[in-house]
């Protein structure tokens, strides 16, 4: 991360770049108004140049002109040419021609304005003589020489000569006589290096001045001094000042020169010449003291940037260096230190700050040591409340664990679904399923494992279950097995959350077993009924078929005992009495096991009936024994109840019968009562008897079971079974409680409604 | 079909002869023997016309540019080019007198470029490019000489560097007058050129000169063509 910057650097900054913008500006003004005024003078100095050599030319070729022409008007001169033009001999024309010439060549040389002279032939353009004998018989009829020079006086700029293979400059004026007829043309060559040193003279100190002229045609007129070869009239110069100067231009211009150096070109359009003059100077050179100047700026202004960063840093120190106290305090503060108290050394509002400070510290102190205490007291909880915590975890793991081995070790399958697919099996369910392991169902179709008949009934109870608009659901069925058979099963499933989804816990238990053992219990219960009936049956096909012999035994014992009355021995009477008794006997047992057969087979259905008044009724049936024992019967309120009358009432008179025949030693008491016990009624018929032994508890409702000899009671020993058949043919049960020796109590119960 | 720029605006053609004849005017050229073959009888005719001398006053003969016989002397007076055949005879040691037919009134143009005026008239752009590449060329050999040997012996591995350096400093004045640019064309040369070529019944009617070249491409070249 960047550092950020100090306040001292800040201020430091802001400072030095006040003061560098500040030097830089008057550095930049000092420097640009020195420069303008060196390049004025520099133009300045090159402009006089240029017009020094301007009128050097000009007088050097008004000179040439004026020089030609003070020949041209020579007497001398015309009077020989007269004769040259009319003499007809040719030895006498040359002997003219040559002095003529002679006089001529005393015009010419160094130091002379001219080199070599010829006369032209005005009409013809012929020369007719020359102080250069080659040129003789020449025509130059097409010369600018020739044609301007033919009018007055005239200076020709130079030109390449074929002959001579240099440049060349020609003078002429017209050759006048004395009475205005035009003799000839003069005509001679200039000493063209005279222009050339009148171009080319350089004086001051410079080293890269220069001067040259350039021709309309952009042609070097003399020889420019950075170039080696010849350049006169041979190279071409297209800079922009020879542009401006060609275009009859004067003035001054910054720009590169025919070498791409940067000059300083003064161009002077020379009207009189049609030339156009260059004088410059490199750029380098001429503004070489503005650059020593800048030197000099830079240098100063770099000097005083210093000093004034110098004096800037102090005084941002100053500024600065309370606020570093400051916040050193601060870092102080923040390392922990609180008893901190910064010297205030000032009234501004810096001091202002640091005392603000100080109280600001002091508060913070005292609020973070109520903080801390807090903070200590708030670990504390955090602390127990994270044992709690581990330990509720610890305690939940167990719990899970405990769960988990639960579901994981039930005998019963558990499995759960979602989304109608799998989600979880127990070994017992992946068992039952006859999978491999529980990966081989997870995830499949719950319905799969159910008949496709059923599939939309299981998916719509499902449904209920996931939307948990069924607490749980119960049911049988028979699963699907992987190995394609199908198992009896009972299923229980609840709603739940199964990894953040809607699910259904499912128990099933397998109930192949209990399946198994109800139809052997119905089949068991069908059998006894079956065999029930059969007896039952026979019981009573046998006492009634039986009655019938009997009746024949009894009536002809009967008939044999009145016919032969005093005619038999005693010992024959007596066993004919023997046959009666036993014929009677046999009637009684006949009757008894009649009636307990037809228990079954011959009620009548229940109906609403007076238990008391049916308590009347055995009364009466026993009221000769009652009467012969002097008994006493006694009742509470009886209510009324659903059954069949007659065999309630025969249930009632065994009871009593049995009280009386059982009686003790004073005379028999027998108490009927009743009261209710939730749905049924319970009957009791208590005496003062002789009471039955509890291990007989079972053995006295057993037909035909007695625990006396005939002689002692006489009875058949169906009574009390005939009792339990009844009661229990109602619904109800039977059982006593007794003492013996002071009396046995009857229980039986009837259901309020049956 | 229009001039569009001369080249060689002095005739390279010359007539010279070996400096012992002592013949150096064309005045001395009578009752001579002279080699002139293809136009330069032409130049010769009207040159000796300027100065008054009848055809009957010289013989011409018909010779291949041979140095041997121009040595010999036989046939004193040879018409030939200055940049090639002067050159020659100079640089084998011979002091050559030469006359130059422009001395003596015969101002011809050497070689000039022509187009045609539907060239012209349909991609005048084309004329002016190949004119001022032209130009630029012709303007770096006269500011260069000395580099043109190496150059042409560079696509010509046969020529003399020596020769063509020579053959280009001597055509320098031929080609640049020191007067106007490099290719520059004048009006009153076209009228001399139908006037000498009328005289020597070159052309036998007269031709408006006016529609034989066109200054149209030089000056937009010059006005505008500064490197």
């Amino acid at each position: 991360m960047k550092r950020p910057l100090t306040i001292t650097t800040k201020l430091t900054v802001v400072f030095v770049l006040f003061a560098a913008a500040l030097l830089v500006g008057v550095g930049l003004l000092a420097y640009t108004s020195g420069r303008s005024a060196l390049l004025a003078t520099v133009s300045s100095n090159l402009s006089s140049i240029a017009i020094e050599k301007q009128a050097a030319i000009d007088t050097w070729t008004e000179e040439a002109k004026a020089h030609i022409a003070v020949i041209a008007a020579s007497r001398h001169l015309q009077d020989y040419i007269t004769t040259l033009l009319t003499a007809t001999d040719p030895a006498k024309t040359r002997a003219i021609a040559d002095r003529l010439l002679t006089d001529l060549r005393l015009w010419t040389g160094l130091n002379k304005h001219f080199r070599s002279f010829m006369l032209i032939e005005p009409e013809s353009g012929r020369i007719i003589a020359s102080t250069d004998p080659g040129n003789e018989g020449k025509f130059v009829e097409d010369r600018l020489y020739f044609i301007s020079g033919r009018k007055s006086p005239y200076v020709q700029n130079p030109y390449y000569d074929i002959a001579t293979q240099t440049p060349v400059m020609t003078g002429s004026t017209p050759v006048i006589s004395a009475d205005r007829r035009l003799l000839a043309v003069l005509a001679g060559h200039l000493n063209i290096d005279e222009l050339d040193q009148i171009v080319a003279r350089r004086t001051g100190l410079a080293v890269t001045d220069e001067a040259f002229l350039v021709n309309t045609s952009h042609l070097f007129v003399t020889q420019p001094r950075f170039v080696a070869d010849s350049a006169i009239l041979k190279r071409g110069i297209y800079s922009e000042a020879v542009k401006r100067g060609l275009a009859g231009n004067s003035g001054v211009l910054s720009a590169d020169d025919y070498r791409g150096i940067p000059a300083i070109t003064v161009y002077r359009w020379l009207p009189k010449r049609e030339l156009c003059l260059i004088v410059k100077i490199d750029e380098a050179e001429a503004l070489a003291p503005s650059r020593r100047f800048g030197w000099t700026i830079l240098l100063f202004g770099g000097f005083l940037l210093l000093l004034a960063s110098v004096i800037a840093f102090g005084l941002a120190r100053t500024i600065s260096r309370p606020l570093l106290a400051l916040k050193e305090g601060a870092a102080r503060f923040g390392r922990g230190e609180r008893n901190l108290h910064l010297p205030v050394s000032s009234e501004d509002e810096i001091g202002q700050l640091t005392r603000e400070f100080n109280t600001m510290a002091a508060s913070l102190a005292e609020k973070e040591y109520t903080l801390r205490v807090h903070a200590e007291q708030l670990e504390q909880m955090v602390v127990s409340r994270t044992a709690e915590l581990t330990r509720s975890e610890a305690l939940l793991r167990e719990s899970e664990q405990k769960f988990r081995s639960l579901i994981e070790d039930a005998p019963d399958a558990i499995y759960v679904h979602a989304d109608y697919r799998y989600v979880y099996l127990n070994p017992a369910a992946v068992k039952l399923f006859g999978a491999a392991s529980a990966d081989q169902l997870i995830g499949s179709a719950i319905l799969e494992r159910y008949d496709p008949g059923l599939h939309e009934q299981i998916r719509e109870r499902m449904r209920l279950l996931y939307e948990e608009r069924r607490k749980s659901l119960a049911s049988e069925r028979f699963y699907h097995r992987l190995d394609g058979t199908t198992v009896p099963v009972e299923i229980r499933a609840v709603p739940i959350r199964y990894d953040g989804r809607n699910a259904a816990l499912t128990f099933v238990r397998d109930i192949t077993e209990r399946r198994r053992a109800e139809q052997e219990l119905k089949r068991a219960v069908t059998d006894l009924e079956r065999s029930n009936r059969d007896l039952e049956q026979f019981a009573y096909v046998a006492s009634h078929d039986l009655q019938e012999p009997l009746r024949m035994v009894s009536s002809y014992t009967e008939l044999l005992a009145r016919h032969y009355e005093g005619r038999l021995d005693e010992k024959a009477r007596k066993f004919i009495d023997y046959a009666r008794d036993g014929a009677v006997r046999m009637q009684a047992l006949i009757n008894d096991l009649l009636m307990y057969s037809r228990i079954g087979t011959r009620g009548r259905p229940p109906e609403a009936v007076d238990t008391h008044a049916l308590l009347g009724e055995a009364h009466r049936n026993l009221a000769a024994q009652i009467e012969e024992n002097r008994a006493i019967i006694t009742n509470d309120g009886l209510p009324t109840v659903r059954a069949d009358a007659s065999q309630l009432v025969q249930v009632f008179q065994n009871l009593i019968s049995n009280a009386i025949k059982y009686q003790g030693e004073g005379a028999p008491h027998i108490h009927v009562a009743a009261r209710e016990d939730g749905q049924e009624w319970v009957f009791s018929v208590r005496d003062n008897g002789i009471g039955i032994e509890k291990q007989y508890a079972e053995r006295v409702f057993v037909i035909f079971q007695r625990l006396h000899t005939r002689q002692e009671y006489p009875g058949t020993g169906i009574g009390l079974a005939l009792c339990k058949r009844i009661v229990e043919r109602h619904g109800g049960r039977i059982w006593f409680a007794s003492e013996p020796g002071s009396g046995t109590t009857f229980f039986f119960t009837i259901p309020k409604y049956t | 079909m229009r001039a569009v720029a001369t080249l060689f605006r002095r005739s390279p053609t010359v007539f010279f002869a070996l400096a012992g004849t002592g013949i150096t005017r064309p005045q001395d050229f009578a009752g001579k023997k002279i080699r002139a073959v293809s136009d330069q009888t032409l130049i010769l005719h009207a040159m000796m016309a300027r100065i008054g001398i009848r055809p009957d006053r010289y013989t011409l003969v018909s010779l291949p540019s041979d140095l041997k016989r121009f040595a010999s002397g036989d046939v004193p007076v040879w018409g030939g080019y200055l940049t090639s055949f002067v050159l020659l005879a100079r640089q084998a040691g011979h002091q050559v007198n030469v006359v130059y037919p422009d001395d003596y009134g015969v101002h011809l143009y050497g070689d000039t470029i022509f187009a045609t005026d539907e060239l012209i008239d349909d991609n005048p752009d084309l004329v002016r490019r190949f004119l001022r590449a032209t130009l630029k060329g012709w303007t770096y050999a006269v500011e260069n000489p000395a580099q043109i040997g190496p150059m042409v012996v560079k696509y010509n591995p046969e020529a003399d560097a020596a020769l063509e350096n020579a053959e280009m400093t001597a055509s320098i004045p031929l080609i640049n007058t020191g007067e106007d640019h490099i290719g520059w064309m004048k009006p009153e040369r076209w009228t001399g050129m139908e006037k000498t070529l009328r005289q020597q019944n070159v052309l036998t009617k007269p031709v408006d000169v006016s529609q034989v070249y066109t200054m149209q491409f030089l000056e937009e070249i010059y006005r505008t063509n500064r490197k």
